[in-house]
C-alpha cells in the first residue's frame, strides 16, 4: 500500500512572523517537563489501525501494535458480544509496551460487529483472517499495517507462535473459526504454533441472556439494564448461538472432541485445542463448567464478567496469563 | 529508529484528526500540514467564530481551521507525554511556520481555546529533551488518549447525540425514548419506535463507555497536571460536561419512574456516586482551567431541563398514575410512608391520636399494596396491627390492615414474579381507585380507599 504522494510546494519561510503569544507565562507553565538522560526507543510502533488486505469492511475498527523489529510471535485478541477492540482490551497496549515477553510480539485487536452476526459467520470471517494471519501475515496483514518507514518485513516470515486471546463470545467465535480451519487441514507446524486463551468463555452458554446484552452494551450503567437487556435480546443474532442449549455451542463441544480424538489417533499434538481458561468469581453471565478437555480454570477473585480481561492498577492476572504462555 | 516511531506517531495523530471515509483516504500528517497551509485554514477562524454567536461546537470538526488546532494540540500532548520527539519529523520546520503564521493571522481569537498550539509553538523554541519512558503512565495514558479520540471521530452517531446537548432543553427524542422500558429497548436498537423516529439511546451508552476511558485517563495522570490539564483542553467533544451530565441525570429520573420490571436496586446514591466519577475530576478541571466554553446559551435563551410539578401531593399523584409512572408514584407514597411511619413511636404511646393516624397508614398501604408493593405496605402496617385489632378490632381499619399482613406472608407479590404476571399498572390503579370515589375532585390517596 503506497501512501505517499507528490506534495505540493509549499516554501517555509526564512523570517518567520513574530509571535503574539504570551510565551513567558507558557514557559513557566511547562517548565516542569520532565526530562530524561536517556533516549530509548520503544520495541512497538504506535498503537493504529489494523489493515487486513482482505478486509472488505469487515473490521475496520480493528488495532495493531507492531514490532518496529522483526517479530516471531503474534497475539490475536477477539472481543466478546457488544465489545470492541479498545474498550474490551483497552489496558493490554500500555502492559505489552512493559513485559519483555512481548518485545518480540505483533499484537492484533481484532473489532467485528458482535451483535448484528451470527457465530458461525463471525467466526467464518475470522477464520479467513487467522488462515492470512498464520499463511501470509507479512504481505496479507503486516505490511499493510505497518508505518510506510518501517523497516522491511520478509514476505516468508511466518509467527512461530500464535496465540489467540478471546473474552466470552469472543472464545466461541475464536475456537469456531479454529475447529473449522483445522478441518480445511491445518500443516502439523501451524497446530503447534496456535495457543488458546480465554477469558470467560461463553462456551457453555450464557446463564441469563438479559445479563449477557447488558454485560455487553454497558446497560448496567444507568438503571434496568437487566430489563432492558431482557427486552433487547431477541433483537441480536448472535445472542440465541450463546443459550446453554444452542446448536451452535452443542456442535462446537461435539466437534471439538472429534477433533481431538481425531489427533489421539494419529498421534499427532492436539493441545492447541485445549483452552487455557480464566473464569471472574462474580461472572454473572456465563456458566463456567469445563469444555471438553480444556485445562483446568484459574478463577479469578473479585472480577466479574466484563472486569476479568482488563489489567489495571493492582489486577495484573490478564497480563501474567499472557506471559505465561508467549 | 526513534526518528521512524515519531514519524508513525505524527502521522497517526493526523489520521485522528481526520474525519473516517470511505471515499478519501486519509493524509500523512506531511500532507495535512500541507494542505493547511495551502488552503490558508488559519483565515477561517474568524468567520467560525462569527458564524457562532454562542461559541463554536467541536464535536464534529467540520471546519478544516479546528481539525487543525486539534491537531496541533495532539502533537503538544504528545510531546508532554514523551511520545514523540519533534524535532525528528520531517515536517516539523514546516508545522512551525504553519503556527506561527497562524497565530499572526489570530492574534485575538476569543471562542477558541488556543493555549495548546501557542504551548507547541514555545516548544519549537525550546526543544523539550524527553525521551522514551514507555512504561509511564503518561506515555501510556497519551496512546490511551488518541485511541479513544480515534474512535470518537469515527463515532457519527456520538457526535450526533453530543450535538443534541447543545443546552438546558432535554431533546424531544429523549421524551418518547424514555417512556416505557420496551420504548427504551426499541429506542436502542433502532432509533425508533414503530418507525417514528427518537433518541438513539445507544449512542448514549457509548457515550458513557467514552467518558468512563476518559475519567480512567485523568485519574491516571493525578501526578501528570500538565498532560491532564492539556487533556481536558483538548477533549473540546465533553467541553459541555454539565450538559451531558444533566441529560443523563434526567434519563435516570425518568427510568426510575417506570414500573417495576424486576428487582434490580438503584439509587440515587448510585447515580450520583457513577457521576462523579465520570464528570467529577472533568468538571472540576474545566472550571480551573476556565477556558472557552463553546455552545453554552446565555442563562436567558435556555429552557427548563424538566417540566416541573407545580401540584398538590395528592393532585401530583393522581397525575403519575394517568401518565402511567406508577415507579414514580410508588416512590410518592412510599416517601409520604415513611414521613408517617417516623412519627410511629409518638403515635404508638397516644390515645386520641391514633385511631386517624392509622386509618391514614393503612389506606396508603393499601394504596401501595395495589401497586405492587405488598411488602412494603406490610412493613408499614404490621407493628400497628396487634394494637388496631385489640382497640378497634371491628373497625374497617383493622381488617385491612391484617388483610394486607396476610396477603404479604402468603407471598402474593413472590408468586406474582415467578408467574411473570406485570405488577399492577398506572391504569389498574386508577381504576382500582375509580371504582371506590365518588367525588374524583376531591380525590385523595386516603379518601381513594373509603368506602
Amino acid at each position: 500500500m503506497v501512501r505517499k504522494k507528490k506534495r505540493p510546494d509549499v516554501a517555509i519561510a526564512e523570517n518567520v512572523p513574530v509571535l503574539q503569544v504570551d510565551t513567558e507565562s507558557l514557559r513557566g507553565a511547562l517548565s516542569s517537563h520532565p526530562e530524561h538522560a536517556v533516549v530509548e526507543a520503544p520495541a512497538h510502533f504506535p498503537l493504529d489501525n489494523l489493515r487486513w488486505s482482505s478486509d472488505e469492511g469487515w473490521m475496520p475498527n480493528s488495532l495493531a501494535l507492531l514490532c518496529q523489529n522483526q517479530a516471531t510471535k503474534a497475539i490475536v485478541f477477539v472481543h466478546g458480544f457488544g465489545g470492541s477492540a479498545d474498550s474490551t482490551w483497552e489496558e493490554f497496549p500500555r502492559s505489552f509496551r512493559t513485559i519483555p515477553e512481548a518485545a518480540l510480539a505483533d499484537a492484533f485487536f481484532v473489532d467485528y460487529p458482535s451483535t448484528t452476526h451470527t457465530v458461525a459467520f463471525c467466526a467464518a470471517q475470522f477464520r479467513k483472517f487467522l488462515l492470512d494471519l498464520l499463511r501470509e501475515p507479512t504481505t496479507k496483514v503486516v505490511k499493510p499495517s505497518l508505518p510506510d518507514e518501517a523497516p522491511h518485513r520478509p514476505v516468508s516470515m511466518k509467527y512461530e507462535k500464535v496465540l489467540v486471546v478471546g473474552h466470552s463470545m469472543g472464545a466461541v467465535v475464536a475456537r469456531r473459526a479454529l475447529l473449522d480451519l483445522d478441518r480445511d487441514d491445518l500443516t502439523p507446524e501451524e497446530r503447534n504454533s496456535l495457543t488458546i486463551l480465554f477469558f470467560a468463555p461463553a462456551h457453555k452458554g450464557a446463564r441469563n441472556l438479559g445479563r449477557l446484552v447488558e454485560s455487553g452494551l454497558g446497560l448496567d450503567r444507568l438503571p434496568f439494564g437487566g430489563a432492558i437487556g431482557s427486552l433487547l435480546h431477541l433483537r441480536y443474532r448472535s445472542v440465541a448461538d450463546l443459550t446453554k442449549e444452542s446448536e451452535c455451542l452443542a456442535d462446537l463441544a461435539l466437534d471439538s472432541k472429534a477433533r481431538r480424538e481425531e489427533r489421539r489417533e494419529a498421534e499427532e499434538n492436539g493441545e492447541y485445542l485445549r483452552a487455557y481458561v480464566y473464569h471472574a468469581q462474580n461472572d454473572r453471565v456465563v456458566y463456567d463448567d469445563k469444555f471438553d478437555d480444556d485445562r483446568a480454570t484459574v478463577p479469578l477473585m473479585a472480577q466479574n464478567h466484563r472486569s476479568v480481561c482488563k489489567p489495571r492498577d493492582g489486577y495484573q492476572k490478564p497480563v501474567e496469563a499472557l506471559c505465561n504462555l508467549l | 529508529m526513534t526518528a521512524t516511531f515519531t514519524q508513525a506517531a505524527v502521522d497517526r495523530i493526523a489520521r485522528v484528526v481526520q474525519i473516517p471515509s470511505k471515499e478519501t483516504r486519509t493524509m500523512s500528517a506531511l500532507d495535512f500540514v500541507h494542505q493547511a497551509m495551502e488552503h490558508k485554514v488559519a483565515s477561517q477562524l474568524l468567520d467560525v467564530e462569527v458564524n457562532s454567536p454562542f461559541g463554536i461546537w467541536y464535536g464534529d470538526d467540520m471546519e478544516p481551521v479546528l481539525r487543525f488546532i486539534s491537531f496541533a494540540g495532539l502533537v503538544e500532548l504528545g510531546l508532554r507525554a514523551g511520545y514523540l520527539h519533534l524535532m525528528e519529523w520531517e515536517g516539523a520546520r514546516l508545522l512551525e511556520q504553519s503556527l506561527r503564521e497562524f497565530r499572526t493571522e489570530n492574534p485575538a481569537a476569543e471562542r477558541v481555546d488556543l493555549h495548546l498550539l501557542d504551548a507547541l509553538i514555545v516548544h519549537f523554541d525550546a526543544p523539550p529533551s524527553g525521551s522514551w519512558s514507555f512504561g509511564e503512565v503518561a506515555f501510556a495514558s497519551f496512546e490511551s488518549y488518541l485511541a479513544l479520540s480515534g474512535r470518537l471521530r469515527g463515532d457519527g452517531a456520538v457526535r450526533s447525540f453530543l450535538e443534541q446537548t447543545s443546552g438546558h432543553r432535554v431533546p424531544a427524542g429523549d421524551w418518547a425514548a424514555l417512556l416505557s422500558p420496551r420504548h427504551f429497548a426499541d429506542a436502542f436498537a433502532d432509533g425508533t419506535i414503530e418507525g417514528v423516529p427518537v433518541t438513539d439511546v445507544s449512542a448514549g451508552y457509548r457515550l458513557l463507555g467514552y467518558l468512563e476511558r476518559l475519567a480512567d485517563i485523568l485519574e491516571s495522570l493525578r501526578e501528570h497536571t500538565e498532560l491532564r490539564s492539556g487533556i481536558v483542553r483538548h477533549a473540546r467533544w465533553v467541553s459541555r460536561a454539565e450538559r451531558i451530565r444533566d441529560r443523563f441525570g434526567f434519563w435516570v429520573q425518568r427510568m426510575r419512574e417506570w414500573d417495576r420490571v424486576s428487582n434490580e436496586a438503584w439509587s440515587d446514591e448510585l447515580w450520583s456516586a457513577y457521576a462523579q466519577r465520570i464528570f467529577g475530576t472533568l468538571v472540576a478541571e474545566q472550571e480551573r482551567l476556565n477556558a472557552p466554553r463553546p455552545w453554552v446559551q446565555p442563562e436567558h435563551q435556555q429552557e427548563p431541563v424538566v417540566e416541573e410539578f407545580n401540584l398538590s401531593e395528592d393532585k401530583q399523584l393522581e397525575q403519575l398514575l394517568a401518565e402511567g409512572r406508577v415507579g414514580a408514584a410508588r416512590e410518592l407514597l412510599l416517601k409520604k410512608a415513611m414521613q408517617m411511619h417516623a412519627e410511629m413511636g409518638e403515635r404508638m404511646l397516644g390515645s386520641a391520636d391514633f385511631f386517624p393516624w392509622a386509618e391514614d397508614l393503612v389506606a396508603l398501604g393499601r394504596v401501595l399494596a395495589q401497586m405492587g408493593s405488598e411488602d412494603a405496605a406490610a412493613a408499614l402496617v404490621a407493628p400497628i396491627v396487634p394494637r388496631l385489632v385489640t382497640e378497634y378490632g371491628e373497625s374497617d381499619c383493622a381488617g385491612h390492615a391484617s388483610a394486607l399482613v396476610s396477603s404479604a406472608r402468603e407471598g402474593r407479590l413472590r408468586h406474582r414474579q415467578e408467574s411473570q404476571e406485570a405488577p399492577a399498572s398506572g391504569e389498574r390503579v386508577l381504576r382500582a381507585l375509580d371504582q371506590r370515589e365518588e367525588k374524583p375532585h376531591q380525590r385523595s390517596w386516603r379518601s381513594d380507599l373509603e368506602p
